[in-house]
């Protein structure tokens, strides 16, 4: 299929989102690598996709935590069915009874009992409730015996106060490793109140270097806030000053390093505020820099 | 059942929620055998279904992040986009029992999210007061002036262009119909297929590839002697 410059034009927006069909898009590549209008015409096409694409907003930081808690607050209290019930139901519709002898069953049975059994013992703050079990697969030999292999679910509640080591422990292991943003921010959170201990304050620094969402690395600076002063806080807080793409984050460190002692500034900081003046963009964290080494006696310059 | 040692099961713990109530922590976890094998999607919807409030929230949290971004991005505005996360989720918790598994999840729930942002976007003519002012930690600032913090070396007018070219992009986003806007915002930033698309609208693919058109050529006219 030949096709004209006219057509090609029209085309590229969507070869760039790789939405034409495969005979189509062989046919403007096919034009574009003869013809160099239409490829110069393809890259103002994509410069304009990503110009567009750096445009894009994201919620503030702390919005989804606030959504997930009112519409917790918002849901009508729905009549919970039995979970016994329920796991009986998933079981019953995991296993297609055609194929799988009854003795399986109480195999499958009691694997979830001896499974259940290898939990660690539940103490008075701790709930364990029933598993949900699906069938991952079967396999049976000639002599009758069959093997079955569950994937099991099983909730558990963990209570007690925020300060209680073993809720602790959970709190830290979520501040670190909780795939879900809102989660980790929620955990952070609940950390601030425990950060006079150094696993909690480790734990905080960790989430203000590292955690890739912003709202995270917010909560774990208000954490940080009343151990500024000390030295490991303080250098993380310098190396946040000078890494973190988040202008209200960068705002924000300046102010905890400098809230303190605003003038007596040492010559560490007063340097990394001289160097941030330079290659600081954001006109508002240049202000706040700026307000920090003038009260400080220092210059905004580095000479 | 010495055989089920030869199992090799091994249980894992990941949170799920945190409530404090009380002055008391709560922290529900999962612990599952074997590795990271979640109940499928399926499995969850019918336990929410069945009332269950916790697999209700796990399918909450399976979509309600892209939820928010959608809606923020469409409507500028905390309050707007959290007005819509509330009732587009408080609307598939009420129907859900209706959910009969003749499409996918995503697809139903996205038809709820974008048919309420689609009349909140005409009724409140949105795209008429479009506002450059976001909210920031430092409270309302102008995205004008956010554009552009690559933390490289200080470019004066290379932050003036990005600048022009934000609010170029802003007004030819302002200026697209409500749904030329949506179909823009599921396909350059969300990344959803135009198939996907047309059944979160309930139109053809053809439909939203049309769209899609109309947008493209006005983005080329307002921004191409610009990049």
């Amino acid at each position: 299929m030949k096709l004209a410059c006219e057509q090609v034009r029209e085309s590229l927006s969507l070869l760039l989102y790789g939405e034409l069909s495969f005979g189509e898009e062989e046919a403007v590549q096919s034009h574009l690598s003869g013809c160099a209008e239409c490829r110069a015409a393809f890259e103002t096409e994509r410069g304009w996709h990503d110009s567009v694409a750096l445009a894009k907003v994201e919620p503030p930081a702390d919005l989804l935590v606030k959504c997930r808690q009112q519409l917790r607050a918002n849901l009508p209290a729905a009549a919970p069915e039995g979970r016994m019930r329920r796991w009986w139901n998933e079981l019953r519709e995991g296993i297609h009874w055609g194929w799988v002898a009854k003795p399986a069953l109480g195999l499958a049975l009691v694997a979830v009992g001896y499974l259940g059994a290898r939990l660690p013992g539940a103490p008075g703050n701790e709930t364990i409730a029933e598993a949900t079990a699906r069938v991952r697969y079967v396999e049976a030999d000639a002599a009758g015996n069959v093997r079955i292999v569950l994937d099991e679910t099983r909730p558990r509640m963990v209570a007690g106060r925020a300060d209680d080591p073993q809720v602790q422990r959970w709190l830290l292991a979520a501040a670190r490793e909780a795939s879900d943003p809102g989660l980790r921010a929620e955990t952070v959170a609940l950390l601030q109140g425990g950060a006079g201990t150094l696993d909690v304050r480790r734990a905080l620094v960790a989430a203000l270097e590292s955690d890739p969402n912003a709202g995270v690395r917010l909560k774990a600076l208000e954490g940080l806030r009343r151990h500024a002063g000390e030295k490991d806080t303080r250098q993380a807080l310098l190396r946040v000053l000078g890494a973190d793409d988040n202008p209200g984050i960068r705002t924000q460190a300046i102010d905890l390093l400098t809230e303190n002692s605003p003038r007596a500034l040492d010559a560490q900081m007063v340097g990394m505020l001289q160097q941030l003046m330079r290659r600081e963009e954001n006109g508002y964290v240049r202000e706040r820099c700026e307000k920090a080494l003038r009260l400080a006696n220092a210059s905004a310059e580095i000479f | 059942m010495g055989n089920c040692e030869h199992w090799g099961v091994t249980f894992f713990h990941t949170l799920r929620r945190i409530e404090v109530l009380n002055g008391e922590t709560r922290v529900a976890l999962t612990g599952q055998t074997r590795l990271a094998v979640n109940l499928d999607e399926a499995s969850v919807i019918r336990a929410a279904q069945a009332g269950d409030q916790d697999a209700f929230e796990r399918l909450v949290r399976g979509y309600d992040q892209s939820v928010l971004k959608l809606a923020y991005s469409l409507l500028r505005s905390p309050d707007d986009a959290q007005d819509i996360y509330q009732e587009a989720f408080l609307r598939v918790h009420k129907n859900l029992h209706q959910f009969r598994f003749d499409c996918s999840f995503h697809t139903w729930l996205y038809r709820i999210v974008t048919n309420l942002c689609l009349d909140l976007l005409r009724k409140r003519k949105v795209r008429k007061e479009e506002s450059t002012v976001i909210e920031t930690a430092e409270g309302p600032r102008d995205r004008a002036e956010l554009t552009g913090d690559t933390r490289a070396s200080i470019d004066p007018q290379r932050a003036l262009v990005s600048g022009q070219l934000r609010q170029r992009i802003d007004r030819v986003l302002g200026e697209l119909t409500a749904r030329e806007r949506m179909v823009f915002e599921m396909r350059h930033y969300e990344g959803m297929r135009l198939r996907a698309i047309g059944e979160a609208l309930g139109t053809s693919e053809e439909a939203a590839k049309n769209c899609l058109f109309r947008v493209t050529q006005k983005m080329r006219v307002a921004l191409g002697d610009f990049v």
